[in-house]
């Protein structure tokens, strides 16, 4: 097989192939699909399978025969081509047969685009500063506050009445046209007055009330409540049976050892204040990287074909689908609530695209300028790694040995390699700043 | 008679496609002509020696629609023997 590679000038990023198969190939291709058609039509004259070659291409047309035997010989020899011209195509080829016929060889024309050359700008020694907002004493505090919320306890109030923000102990019962709902009754629930679980209107009606007195009072739901209930009107009966209030946990060496495995109190706000560094270090260094991955996109020159926009894109719009799925909204919803339509937001989201596929780009060239090759072990660790827990050998095998699956965790690989190349060959400027500062400052 | 009224048309079947390799050619010929003038017929169109001829006759068969009956069409075919080594390509070809 013969190849001959040619770079279009004005379009960078795509490559022709010119292939030539050669004719005993194309004839023992075009022979199998002989005796795989011989055996489907049926000649008058001849059982199925048994006419000659000749007899069965006069019959089908021997370009059907040729066209057939295409349809496997093109894609095999053009995969044979891409690994022989060493290139990495990211779409679909445009196809032109040029020649075939009996005796002669299959010439064909395959133009695809490829990843683009990478002109690298500078990437070592870039100058960056690391901004990470310093941990305040109030940071602190208010962390381990909310630890100590969370250790709160109820206790009796011992108060006359109830108030707002305390907590009752109720038996309940609604009937909406005199029948009971779901979720209408309910006997020794302790409810915080006022709290985000209780209706407002529900909560309304309970103050002022005394232990053992008893109320009867009609609630409305709200039109967004559940749908068997929106819009309708309960007739609640409701006995007080106590009024509870939160106690939080003194600030204390006794809270600290409730909170965790801390002795004194010292020690848990020491612990807090080591995790919210450690938390602002994480964020200042990934800051920091994207800092400079942008420096050096900046500075590289790419010509990204359109393709690699689109198909980058088309994985955005998926990641963000998955996400408000998550969330529970499906994209149609997200779509009327904000009011745009796809191609709006397909259109927002086009530049996220291609900054990402340039970024990647260019990290995939500082890897290779800088030889940052990952090793064939590394490769096999990252795919075990996608693998998850691995399903049966024979899979896991097969998903290794994938040449697309390494290219591609390959390409990861070298992608962290070289951002941590770009980090360490940086010129960092940390700084430490005040998140107070930070705040008035925007 | 005119040989290319003589030679119907040649009748390529498994069988007939096995016999080729025995230098025996099958036709569909004429149902007045004899063996002689198939002889020459084959001989003047495809220029090769003929050795022999064998002609079959299959008589029409009794078709029956309803109460009408019919034949089929009488063919005459004839299997030509060619000289020891002689082909007649175009017809391997078909």
């Amino acid at each position: 097989m013969n190849t001959r590679v040619e770079r279009l000038s004005d379009h960078p990023a795509r490559v022709v192939l010119e292939v030539e198969v050669e004719p005993q190939r194309v004839e023992q291709s075009v022979n199998n699909v002989y005796r795989r058609l011989a055996r489907q039509v049926r000649i008058p004259g001849f059982r199925p399978g048994k006419a000659p070659r000749p007899v069965v291409e006069r019959h089908v047309g021997k370009d059907t025969l040729y066209q057939e035997a295409f349809e496997e010989l093109i894609p095999e020899a053009y995969r044979e081509a891409v690994r022989a011209a060493d290139i990495e195509p990211v779409a679909q080829a445009k196809i032109d047969i040029l020649e075939y016929g009996s005796g002669k060889p299959l010439r064909f024309k395959a133009e695809v685009d490829v990843k683009p050359e990478v002109k690298l700008g500078q990437y070592r020694g870039l100058k960056v500063e690391k901004r990470r907002p310093r941990v305040t004493d109030e940071a602190v505090d208010a962390f381990v506050e909310g630890i100590r919320q969370r250790h709160a306890e109820l206790v009796e109030a011992g108060k006359p009445q109830l108030e707002k923000g305390d907590y009752a102990v109720i038996d309940y019962e609604g009937l909406i046209d005199g029948k009971p709902f779901r979720g209408g009754a309910g006997r020794g629930e302790t409810v915080e007055v006022g709290g985000a679980a209780v209706l407002p209107e529900f909560s309304d009606q309970l103050i002022g009330m005394a232990p053992g007195d008893e109320r009867e009072f009609e609630v409305t739901f709200p039109e967004n409540s559940r749908e068997d209930i929106a819009g309708k009107t309960a007739k609640f009966r409701v006995t007080l049976h106590g009024i509870k209030q939160k106690r939080l946990p003194e600030l204390d060496d006794e809270f600290a050892k409730d909170a965790g495995d801390y002795e004194t109190l010292e020690e848990l706000r020491a612990d807090v204040r080591r995790r919210l560094e450690e938390a602002a270090e994480e964020d200042a260094e990934a800051a920091m990287r994207q800092k400079l991955l942008e420096q050096a996109v900046a500075a590289a020159e790419v010509d990204v074909p359109p393709v690699m926009v689109e198909q980058e894109l088309a994985r955005v719009l998926d990641e963000l689908a998955m996400s408000l799925v998550q969330n529970g909204i499906t994209v149609e919803q997200y779509l009327k609530s904000s009011g745009q339509t796809e191609e709006q937001l397909a259109e927002r989201f086009r530049d996220t695209a291609l900054a990402r596929v340039k970024a990647d780009l260019v990290l995939e060239a500082v890897a290779r300028a800088e030889q940052l090759i990952p090793s064939e072990e590394e490769v096999d660790a990252r795919l075990v790694q996608l693998l998850g827990s691995a399903p049966d050998e024979k899979r896991r095998e097969q998903f290794l040995r994938d040449e697309d699956n390494r290219r591609a965790a390959r390409n990861t690989l070298m992608r962290s390699k070289a951002l941590d190349f770009l980090a360490s060959h940086a010129e960092v400027t940390e700084v430490e700043f005040d998140p107070a500062d930070e705040e008035a400052g925007e | 008679m005119d040989p290319r009224e003589v030679i119907k048309r040649p009748l390529i079947t498994e069988k007939a496609t096995g016999m080729m390799e025995h230098g025996k050619y099958v036709f569909e010929v004429d149902r007045s002509a004899n063996k002689t003038e198939i002889k020459r017929a084959v001989e003047t169109i495809f220029d090769v020696k003929v050795r022999k001829v064998n002609t079959i006759r299959q008589p029409g068969k009794l078709r029956r629609r309803g109460r009408a009956v019919g034949r089929t069409r009488e063919v005459k075919k004839a299997i030509v023997t060619l000289a020891e080594g002689q082909r007649i390509p175009i017809f391997e070809g078909l």
